[in-house]
């Protein structure tokens, strides 16, 4: 073949063109420069001890400059500055600064200088103070940001809105949830500048040894929000209710947004379970809540691992191998077949069946088994009890050596022990099976009251590191979970809709999730994670964008913080809100602008 | 070796508005490009603006593979590099050298700067010092003819740090001026085809 090579340049202009260099400044600029002089005359002795950017914002804020200033001077829309306040910040002095109506941020060591938001209206009054210095705003965050930065801090435009309106995350705690973030690990991201010196591991929490995936998250959201402080506990407990209580713990510590990335494969998916209520918890609590929606794959890009529907009678079980098991029950039957067939057997090995029975109530009793492609020989199976007192689900992993090794072409059964139809849920966890169906995402990842992120490639368009545009130039991942997610019963247990658990009549209720979608494939420091790929990638890049959010808003729910990121994402794969990426790509600088004016 | 970048020189006042991309082509290993013996093993660890990466030595080094190279100065700042490779087939490997890349016979670590670890759909990224050149070398990575006339897409980008910051032009020597570089700028285009080759 003969080699097909072309070749696509940026474009040029010759500095030829440039005129000559100006021996002076024109007239209408030095008017302009004297007027600017002319006000600074005016300042009062306590705006001297302001920096220019304080001062005349404090002056544009009371319509007290000229026109053209005001093009130049940002507009305060909230009422609010953070400052930078060079006092000796006694105790004295910061219940004076909250009396003003302002909120104390942070101080240093030695606290000879405190940060606040405080109200523009008495900027004036606190300069004024005698143990008063200085006011300045917080300096900026450093181009340095560590040795390496997420191509997400560009495809999100975090790049543009600290360029533009200067916000970081200050003030504003983040915790990250994943397998662990070793102390080792931590110093090191630390000395390099990869992560804050302010970073914290909860006591015990790290997770190590681990893979060091939450230090990479960690990394992404200093990456994304260079001023926040990081907090960091395992979700790999041993069990689930420790995950909550971790969970309740990093709220508890003082973060405002929480970040995980993890999926328990037996959690829920007609119902809250334990993690997903510790969600609701702190989401009721005023923390906004992130949570990778899986790489389990989806419908759209022809990857679904997974099948709901609800109970079809396939005939009776009366023969073949698993009959011969001594297994009997009532086939499901999946379309055309009563069996699903693999058609790519995941890393995990793991499959799982549920059903729309309430949590440590199921009261009707389904089976899994998975035979080989010929259906006479049973390689794996799950067939517990359920009598009124266990969870609706059966999990089993197949075996990773020997015979019965799980391979494409084996098949997927579903058996109805004994009692009534329910809706369905088959998941192959990073499998792939023929003939399935969207709702892949499960669990806490796809919690009412979280924040599910879907994963776009940071150079899906294939230009570089541009910010996303959304459209067909940034589809999902092949391999991100979609949605929607029914839910049958309240957290508690409770029918949503008495009597009703299927799919056909309507039952439950239907979440939109992934609510939307982040960067993945993205450059980190910590080793093994360059690239990182998946939705955990994707979701701490959001939760980086919610700090600048609360730094603009300190005040703002979760739901309002979700609406400026929802509000203001960038659309993509089908048109509106949809199953893949929910709202779509958050944009940090439309969502921060956003937020600053609602 | 293409030597694209050897024939152009961006001294404008300002590359694409959509960022530092200097480079981006698809090309394919052809049966006449020049071989070496053996290849860089692939390690799995991608090089990035951290810290240098380690030689990670070689791997099939009685095997024959084709290579071929590309050249990007350093254009104004335009230390930091970041080049990525999407190579479907995963038939080909990517690795940065500091100007010239000579095999003897096969890769060796002088003038090394990194890889990307893998074939496939992924990028590296590695810092090149003012006046001195990324040499990519890219080269098959079955034997011989093993991934000849797979098609691969490239992109180069060149930042002024790691925080992505385009290229900055250096500021003019005030007074004598009248800009007077017009004769430095070569401007190639070729036509343009999308990525996909279509």
């Amino acid at each position: 073949m003969k080699s097909r090579t072309f070749l696509r340049w940026a474009a040029v202009l010759p500095l030829a063109l440039s005129p000559a260099f100006a021996a002076d400044i024109a007239d209408s600029a030095k008017q302009q420069i004297a007027q600017v002089l002319a006000i600074k005359k005016t300042f009062s002795p306590a705006m001297q001890k302001m920096d220019s950017a304080t001062a005349f914002g404090l002056l544009r804020s009371r319509g007290s400059l000229p026109v053209w200033m005001n093009a130049i001077i940002d507009e305060n829309t909230t009422g609010f500055v953070d400052v930078q306040i060079g006092a000796n910040a006694t105790a004295a002095f910061r219940a004076y600064v909250v009396s003003l109506g302002g909120a104390i941020r942070n101080a240093s060591p030695n606290n000879d200088v405190l940060v606040a938001s405080v109200p523009v209206a008495s900027l004036e009054s606190l300069a004024a103070r005698p143990e008063v210095k200085s006011v300045s705003r917080p300096g900026l965050a450093t181009t340095n940001v560590g040795a390496v930065t997420s191509q997400g801090y560009v495809s999100h435009r975090v790049k543009d809105e600290i360029a533009q309106l200067g916000l970081t995350g200050l003030g504003v705690k983040v915790g990250v949830m994943s397998d662990s973030a070793s102390a080792a690990r931590v110093s090191a991201l630390i000395a390099s500048g990869d992560l804050p010196a302010s970073t914290v591991v909860l006591p015990g929490q790290s997770g190590a040894p681990g893979t060091d995936e939450g230090a990479a998250m960690m990394e992404i959201v200093h990456d994304m929000a260079p001023n926040a402080q990081i907090y960091f506990a395992t979700a790999f407990t041993s069990t689930e209710a420790g995950f909550a209580a971790n969970i309740l713990a990093l709220a508890q510590a003082g973060c405002k947004v929480i970040v995980d990335d993890v999926t328990w494969f037996d959690e829920g998916v007609f119902q809250d379970g334990i993690v997903a209520q510790a969600v609701n918890t702190v989401t009721a609590a005023g923390v906004t809540y992130f949570s990778a929606a899986g790489n389990d794959g989806n419908l759209s890009s022809g990857t679904s691992g997974t099948w709901e529907g609800d109970f079809v009678s396939g005939g009776s079980l009366s023969s073949g191998a698993i009959f011969s098991l001594g297994e009997t029950g009532t086939l499901q039957r999946f379309g055309a077949n009563n069996y699903l067939a693999i058609s790519a057997v995941g890393s995990s090995r793991v499959y799982s069946l549920k059903w729309s029975d309430p949590l440590g109530g199921s009261c009707n009793d389904y089976d899994l088994f998975i035979t080989d492609s010929a259906g006479t020989t049973v390689k794996a199976w799950s067939a517990g009890e359920q009598n009124c007192t266990q969870d609706p689900v059966e999990i089993l992993q197949g075996a990773s050596s020997g015979a019965n090794v799980l391979v494409a072409g084996d098949k997927i059964v579903v058996v109805l022990y004994s009692g009534a139809a329910r809706a369905l849920h088959v998941g192959s966890h990073r499998g792939r099976i023929l003939n399935g169906t969207g709702g892949a995402t499960f669990g806490h990842n796809a919690a009412a009251n979280a924040v599910s992120t879907a994963a776009v490639y940071w150079n899906s368009q294939f230009a570089g590191t541009v910010p996303f545009v959304g459209g067909a130039a940034n589809p999902d991942e092949s391999f991100s979970s979609d949605g929607p997610r029914k839910i049958f019963y309240a957290p508690a247990g409770t029918p949503i809709t008495t009597n009703n658990y299927l799919f056909g009549t309507g039952g439950g209720t239907t979440l939109v999730k992934p609510d939307a979608a982040g960067a993945d494939g993205v450059t980190a420091h910590t080793p093994g994670f360059s690239p990182f790929f998946g939705t955990s990638a994707a979701a701490p890049h959001l939760a980086g964008i919610a700090a600048l959010i609360l730094q603009a808003r300190p005040s703002y729910t979760p739901a309002q913080v979700k609406a400026a990121i929802f509000n203001t994402a960038l659309d993509n794969m089908a048109t509106g809100i949809d199953r893949d990426s929910g709202h779509g790509i958050v944009n940090a600088l439309a969502a921060v602008q956003y937020a600053r004016s609602h | 070796m293409r030597l694209w970048g050897l024939a152009v020189f961006l001294v404008g006042a300002a590359l694409a508005a959509q960022g530092a991309v200097v480079g981006f082509f698809d090309d394919e290993i052809a049966s006449t490009d020049p071989t070496m013996l053996g290849r860089i093993n692939r390690d799995g660890a991608a090089s990035d603006w951290g810290g240098p990466k380690a030689w990670p030595g070689l791997t099939a080094t009685s095997t024959t593979f084709h290579y071929t190279e590309y050249s990007f100065p350093v254009i104004w700042d335009g230390n930091y590099f970041q080049i990525e490779i999407l190579d479907p087939y995963a038939a080909v490997f990517a690795s940065g050298y500091q100007d010239t890349f000579t095999p003897a016979p096969g890769p060796t670590s002088s003038n090394y700067l990194g890889d990307p670890g893998s074939s496939g759909f992924l990028f590296f990224q590695v810092y090149v010092p003012t006046s001195h050149s990324l040499d990519l070398v890219v080269n098959n990575v079955a034997a011989l003819s093993g991934g000849v006339s797979n098609p691969y897409w490239v992109t180069v980008e060149e930042f002024s740090d790691s925080m992505y910051t385009d290229p900055t032009p250096p500021v003019p020597e005030p007074a004598s001026m009248a800009l007077t570089v017009a004769g430095l700028a070569a401007l190639v285009l070729t036509r343009r085809r999308g990525p996909w080759g279509q």
